[in-house]
């Protein structure tokens, strides 16, 4: 079960639909559309060999940089594919149509995407989780130049079984596919002591490594078909927001919990409410309380999927994150109507 | 492990520091440019998150005369022989050959990953033209460019900025926590102790970029004004019995101190130059 869930994880692409942006077409006729499949872990400067080729004879003269946007906004390329569709197309759309450009870069808006920047945006988060995990980065430190190599190829091609077995030979070991023995027979105790560290009881992690991305749009979120699109990244907040995970046994911490630490005000009833009636007791109780009172008023989306809120935070972790092991949170929610003051409406 | 501070901060922690930063930098020093607090707002009617520091430390406009080598040599060469030569060059060295104005923006944003400060900038030319990440490495000291071209992805790299979502240009934080630890141990307890580690403590100050260029990095002296709260946190450390509010507050003394400390090797990492007398007592 756990184990299809990562390699469901892992195959899921996007298909795209991309037309070479106006400005750069110097053929007659303009050169035909391309369709890709561009996996979700992946980011998008990556498909350029497959793309430059088609689009290449209708070029104009001068040096390459891709890009993409959607609906005019500039794609941010060190998001990964799957999180820039889930929220950026409200109302999924396949084949995903984007338009792909090769010059006029908008370095304002976009880092520059040069060399090895893609790498290197994929390892300095990867250890940037382990932080949030560990306290330490000693995983990826320790990890040979050529052993990093192999890994990125790994992440590019989508080869989940290859990256587990270099994430089993690290010291201290990292991935997941020594965790999903437990399913399997094998003494959790071995699956546990193959992520253990000194800074974290347990080889358990600390935090769990989240990104959110938030999106608020200004109609029924059962009618999203012709929402409007995000014209600006200015109109979407987005935040790393590691979450505490809870050190006393038996306390297990799902994704509502997790969204009412980062957006307490997109529940419709205040949490402090439960909070103080059962202020006393155990904090299982206290989390299932407000999971009868509080409803989430957002659509949420990980990896495609609209998950039940009360799956626990671990699982997410451990199944629906990218293979940096951030768990990317896609969430948009409806505008709360202000309360107008009086005859403002006139 | 309990008990030894590991060199992080938290969110509020970081605006405490932040806001003394501020008032000690304009008491201290009020002829620079202020070091100001930005209160984050988001865009209209996003709500805010609410586990996220709510601002962060700006400094801009600052403006530094960048040596610009080989363009003045052929700049020379072409003022002898060419009256035509490009106006626009000459008009941002004015009165010195050779070099050309930056101005720089400095952002200090907390980082929830880390759980440390980061240092972000920014550049332009005066005509409003962005610097790149070779401009802005070729700013910086000797030794910073030395480590930016050895680690060329790991060391200053184009960030995106958390707050304004546009590309800046980032110091990476992976390190902070560690030098910040060795830093507010306290030097004296731990050579009574451990000799061992007080040499790590030396070879973190060789190896922290351009302390000799400016005298940044607390001196022995500086460290003894400071001396009382570094004291405190090795007694928080080894006397776990005493009154835990005793604790809290000489705890926020310590961290009101955090970010002035930091700065104090973060700044002239990327060639920004903190003066003294703002590690003077206050009181």
């Amino acid at each position: 079960m756990t184990v299809q869930a990562r390699r469901h994880v892992w195959m899921g692409a996007i298909p795209l639909h991309l037309h070479l942006h106006s400005s750069e077409v110097t053929s007659l006729p303009a050169p035909p559309p391309f369709l890709i499949l561009a996996p979700r872990n992946g980011y998008l400067p990556l498909l350029v060999d497959a793309i430059r080729p088609h689009f290449n004879s209708a070029l104009p003269p001068g040096s390459d940089t891709i890009w993409f946007d959607y609906q005019g906004l500039p794609l941010k390329w060190n998001i990964p594919t799957g999180v820039l569709f889930d929220l950026l197309c409200a109302e999924p759309e396949r084949p995903w149509n984007l338009t792909v450009h090769f010059r006029s870069y908008p370095a304002g808006v976009l880092s520059l995407c040069e060399d090895e920047a893609v790498k290197w945006n994929f390892i300095n988060a990867l250890k940037e989780a382990f932080y949030v995990m560990y306290g330490n980065t000693k995983s990826i430190m320790n990890m040979s130049q050529s052993d990093q190599v192999e890994l990125w190829h790994c992440v590019m091609k989508g080869d989940l079984e290859g990256y587990d077995r270099l994430a089993a030979r690290v010291k201290p070991a990292f991935g997941f596919g020594a965790n999903v023995g437990r399913g399997f027979g094998h003494p959790p105790s071995v699956a546990e002591t193959a992520i253990t560290n000194p800074v974290t009881r347990a080889g358990k992690p600390g935090r769990i490594p989240m990104r959110m991305y938030l999106r608020m749009v200004d109609q029924d979120l059962n009618d999203l078909f012709d929402v409007r699109p995000v014209s600006s990244w200015d109109d979407v907040v987005y935040v790393t927001c590691p979450i505490d995970v809870p050190k006393r046994q038996g306390t297990t911490l799902t994704l509502r919990d997790a969204l009412m630490k980062v957006v307490p005000h997109l529940f419709s009833s205040s949490p402090t409410i439960s909070n103080e009636v059962t202020s006393e007791a155990p904090s299982v109780m206290r989390a299932s309380s407000n999971a009868v009172h509080n409803e989430f008023n957002g659509i949420v989306r990980v990896q495609g999927i609209e998950p039940s809120l009360d799956l626990p935070l671990d699982w997410v972790a451990r199944n629906l994150c990218g293979p940096e092991h951030f768990v990317h949170l896609s969430v948009i929610c409806t505008l709360v109507a202000p309360s107008l003051p009086p005859g403002a409406a006139d | 492990m309990a008990g030894i501070w590991d060199g992080t901060l938290t969110a509020a922690e970081f605006e405490a520091a932040a806001l003394h930063l501020v008032e000690v930098w304009k008491s201290q020093c009020p002829q620079l440019p202020a070091w100001t607090w930005h209160v984050y707002e988001p865009p209209l009617k996003s709500p805010v998150l609410a586990s996220s520091a709510v601002g962060y430390l700006v400094l801009q406009d600052v403006h530094i005369l960048s040596e610009q080598k080989v363009v003045a040599e052929v700049e020379d060469i072409h003022e002898v022989d060419d009256e035509s030569q490009d106006i626009a060059t000459l008009e941002m060295s004015p009165g010195l050959p050779g070099y050309e104005e930056h101005v720089y923006s400095y952002h200090v944003i907390y980082n929830e990953s880390y759980r440390v400060p980061m240092i972000f900038l920014q550049g332009h030319f005066l005509d409003g033209t962005p610097l790149q990440w070779h401009h802005v490495c070729h700013d910086l000291p000797l030794d910073s460019q030395q480590i930016s071209h050895e680690s060329r992805w790991t060391f200053l790299t184009q960030e995106e900025h958390p707050f304004l979502h546009r590309p800046w240009f980032a110091l990476h934080p992976c390190g902070t926590s560690s030098i910040m630890s060795l830093v507010f141990a306290s030097p004296l307890s731990n050579a009574a102790k451990d000799s061992s580690n007080d040499n790590r403590i030396q070879d973190t100050r060789n190896f922290l970029p351009s302390s000799d260029q400016v005298n940044i990095l607390p001196s022995p002296n500086q460290v003894s004004v400071l001396q009382p709260p570094y004291n405190e946190i090795s007694a928080l450390s080894s006397k776990p019995q005493k009154s835990s509010r005793y604790q809290e507050k000489h705890r926020i003394d310590l961290m009101k101190q955090y970010i002035l400390t930091w700065l104090s090797f973060a700044c002239p990492t990327v060639g920004l130059t903190i003066p003294s007398c703002v590690f003077k007592p206050t009181n």
